[in-house]
């Protein structure tokens, strides 16, 4: 499946790396604060996303389990989940020849 | 530019019952070689040769979406690559400091791509029916996209006005004969662009499975309707030559009204005389004379290709006069 765009792909301020190179010691102090408050968030969102991770595949787990139960129910239907590209936006109609 | 909401394609199917035999296997194969090979193939043949089927047959067997075009002598090349049509108004009103309110206003023309740009820009597949119905000039558009791969659009279109075709555009062609009402001349220079296949009539296998398929009739039915019909245009009796849809028309209506393909069955005879011995009206007494030695002719060679002695057939009804 092709990498999905979030917003996580527009570049802001805080995504486009600094240029300036730090001039004092000062500097170096404040630089070193920034990345370990950075650092301290990053390994906040991977635990948030590692916890979500594991609830969407526990309910993935879920409805695959449902979804086989209702196979078993009815074997002769098939439901096929496709993601709708852009290309599919055609109105298509279907001519019989 | 996303394809608008008016744009449609068209994914073709074969209908249950499609027929397809070694002769319309051999057709098609022949096709999709060009077709492989990069060139456009032009299917030409007379009415009934089965040209627009076997060109949506190939377009199905690309498998790509297919973009159909119907020849028209009104046609010119903005039917074929798009236009302008309508306007597109726009207005800003900026009133961010409210002391301060600046306003801006334009119209534009709106151009709208017509099937020949789509199917380029997205590489469907084309089919161009009849197209020597369009007159020689509309159709100089093609002349660049068949040989250079470029459609060259107006210079007033918004985006480039040269769009580079799509490697999977496919153009299928089909034509009647020159002499034929209403057809013009084809361009030498767009004949020499594409390959062209000659029509023929279908062989009497596949007309006989076409007849039955279509309509639901015994065998011998249908083989009895083609026989009939391929007599009447060997022997030119019919003004216009019939071909394997008056095999169908018969045979639907006797499948319909349950009745056999039998020399004196009033249905099959009236039926046969009503789709073979069609003409162009004609009141004055020759015309009359014409038409009742058509007729007769018809109902000889019913006679002769479909006698009396089928299986199940009671002849209950009175013989014409």
């Amino acid at each position: 499946m092709a990498r999905i765009k979030t917003m996580q792909d527009v570049h802001t301020l805080h995504s486009v790396p600094g240029r300036a190179m730090p001039t004092d010691e000062g500097a170096v102090f404040l630089q070193l604060h920034r990345l370990a408050n950075e650092k301290l968030r990053l390994e906040r969102e991977v635990e948030l996303w590692l916890r979500k991770k594991e609830r969407i595949e526990q309910r993935m787990r879920e409805i695959e389990q449902q979804m086989e139960s209702l196979r078993q129910l009815a074997p002769s239907m098939t439901v096929e989940s496709t993601v709708r590209s852009p290309k599919q936006s055609w109105r298509r109609m279907t001519l019989e020849y | 530019m996303q394809p608008t909401d008016t744009t449609a394609v068209l994914v073709t199917r074969p209908r249950a019952g499609f027929v397809e035999t070694p002769f319309v296997r051999g057709l098609t194969e022949r096709a999709l070689a060009y077709v492989a090979a990069g060139y456009p193939v032009h299917l030409r043949g007379p009415s009934g040769s089965g040209k627009t089927t076997l060109a949506m047959h190939v377009a199905n067997r690309i498998g790509r979406p297919m973009m159909l075009i119907c020849g028209d002598d009104e046609f010119g090349s903005s039917d074929l690559v798009g236009g302008h049509y309508g306007y597109r108004r726009r207005k800003v009103i900026d009133n961010f400091v409210h002391t301060v309110l600046k306003t801006e206003e334009d119209v534009a023309q709106r151009w709208v791509d017509n099937r020949l740009t789509v199917a380029c820009r997205e590489g469907l597949t084309l089919v161009y029916d009849e197209f020597t119905r369009s007159r020689p000039e509309a159709n100089n558009v093609l002349l660049s996209v068949l040989e250079e791969r470029v459609l060259v659009l107006p210079a007033r279109r918004n985006g480039s006005s040269y769009l580079k075709v799509h490697p999977d555009f496919v153009a299928i062609f089909t034509s009647n004969p020159e002499d034929y009402a209403g057809v013009h001349k084809t361009q030498d220079a767009l004949r020499d662009r594409m390959v062209t296949i000659d029509l023929d009539y279908f062989d009497r296998e596949t007309e006989v499975a076409i007849t039955q398929s279509r309509s639901g009739v015994p065998l011998e039915d249908a083989e009895r309707i083609v026989d009939l019909v391929r007599a009447c245009r060997a022997a030119g009796v019919s003004e216009f030559s019939p071909t394997v849809r008056s095999c169908t028309v018969i045979a639907k209506v006797l499948a319909l009204r349950q009745a056999r393909a039998a020399a004196g069955v009033l249905v099959f005879e009236q039926t046969c005389l009503d789709v073979l011995a069609a003409e162009a009206g004609l009141s004055s007494k020759a015309g009359k004379k014409a038409q009742q030695r058509r007729r007769d002719a018809i109902l000889s060679l019913i006679r002769q290709h479909c006698p009396a002695d089928i299986d199940g057939v009671v002849i209950s009804l009175a013989r014409m006069a």
